[in-house]
């Protein structure tokens, strides 16, 4: 059996890799949009119009992200954002790479942050960076080869704090291990396995951030 | 999977990644096996006697504690069996997953919110590395994912580390 399968692999890998040709993005770069898009899916089960719009004007069809933290109103690229609309609420935004402000008044960087748009839109005019008090939801994303160090995980405990632990999401690819323990004991909103063979992870990170959609519903 | 099927077969993994420039995941991979695996162990703790009073010189003299044993963790090398478990995990994650991924995020991002049939027009999607003081970099998504030949390369990868657990 096993011989069987290494005497395929050259001609498996040779069917999605091409040596020299690999210009494609980064692992941890895919992971982040992929996370925002499954923001986007959970807005949409719950009755959100989603549209987008570029840092300098409107969506012109091409979706341009910033992986790396930046400021909210930089145009170094034309940055896309989303726009959700839930029926009679005032609308969201859902960034990618934006610095945020924490409790602490320091500067902290988001890999995703669902804010209002009316606090994206000043922040963009005055340039100025968003408070993450103001923001619904923020997720530190990490993509990594092989299982995750804990001291990931004792970073987010205190990134979450500067932004809120009811509110700030620690997403990985990898399995539970450690660090799920780590986060778990510190009473922190984790998700594991973020991949898309795993539907029952993907299903419950979309969940948990419907709930969240939920209570903005619902909420004055 | 004995030991030696085990060295083989991650020879031919590595092998095939150094082949399609994925080396550095392979380095990845040695770095993390190289702090070794966390294990709990039980073992009997020791104290010192205290009746030490009346002695010419102080000896060191301990006994075991009484009560249950006790938890604590020590460090132990991985089997060869779970070395190449943990390469096939990276290799899924540096090669099968992002790809896969790819494919999904045009689907989320496309998708029309009403459930019509006017999906969002899309034409590129792209990431920026922004680099202080120097030019951003970017990357492009694909969308004509090989979504079959991805699903046949992940089977083989996961049939691999089914094997090594048995």
């Amino acid at each position: 059996m096993i011989a069987q399968i290494l005497a395929d692999l050259p001609g498996l890998f040779g069917e999605v890799i091409v040596p020299g040709l690999q210009t494609g993005a980064a692992p941890g770069d895919v992971f982040e949009v992929y996370v925002f898009g499954l923001i986007l899916e959970a807005a949409r089960r719950e009755e959100a119009v989603v549209g987008y719009e570029n840092v300098n004007g409107p969506f012109q069809g091409v979706g341009t992200f910033r992986t790396t933290p930046g400021r909210i109103w930089s145009q170094t690229a034309p940055y896309t954002h989303a726009i959700l609309q839930f029926q009679s609420k005032l609308p969201l935004e859902v960034h990618l790479g934006v610095y945020l402000e924490g409790k602490s008044g320091r500067l902290h960087e988001a890999d995703l942050v669902v804010l209002p748009r009316s606090e994206g839109l000043s922040c963009r005019t005055g340039r100025v960076h968003p408070k993450a008090s103001r923001a619904l939801c923020t997720v530190e994303c990490k993509s990594y080869d092989t299982p995750l160090g804990i001291d990931l995980g004792r970073s987010f405990i205190g990134l979450s704090a500067e932004f809120g632990k009811e509110k700030a999401f620690f997403v990985m690819n990898q399995s539970e291990g450690t660090i799920g323990r780590l986060l778990d004991e510190h009473n922190r909103n984790w998700e594991h396995s973020i991949v898309p063979p795993s539907t029952n992870d993907v299903a419950r990170l979309i969940g948990s951030v419907q709930t969240m959609f939920k209570s903005y519903k619902v909420g004055k | 999977m004995t030991d030696q099927e085990a060295i083989e077969t991650w020879a031919a993994l590595s092998a095939m990644l150094t082949k399609f420039e994925l080396a550095d995941v392979l380095r990845r991979v040695e770095t993390y096996l190289r702090e070794g695996k966390a294990e709990e162990r039980e073992i009997e703790p020791l104290e010192e006697r205290s009746d030490h009073e009346g002695r010419l010189f102080n000896v060191e003299d301990f006994r075991r504690r009484p009560g249950p044993r006790a938890r604590y963790l020590a460090v132990v090398e991985y089997t060869q069996q779970e070395r190449l478990q943990i390469l096939v995990e990276a290799t899924l994650h540096a090669v099968v997953f992002p790809r896969q991924m790819e494919h999904e995020i045009w689907n989320y991002l496309e998708k029309s919110s009403d459930g019509a049939s006017n999906p969002i027009d899309i034409q590129a999607i792209s990431v920026v590395h922004e680099i202080p003081g120097g030019e951003p970099t970017v990357a492009t998504l694909g969308r004509q994912i090989p979504v079959v030949d991805l699903s046949k390369l992940q089977k083989a990868l996961q049939e691999i580390s089914r094997e090594a657990q048995k």
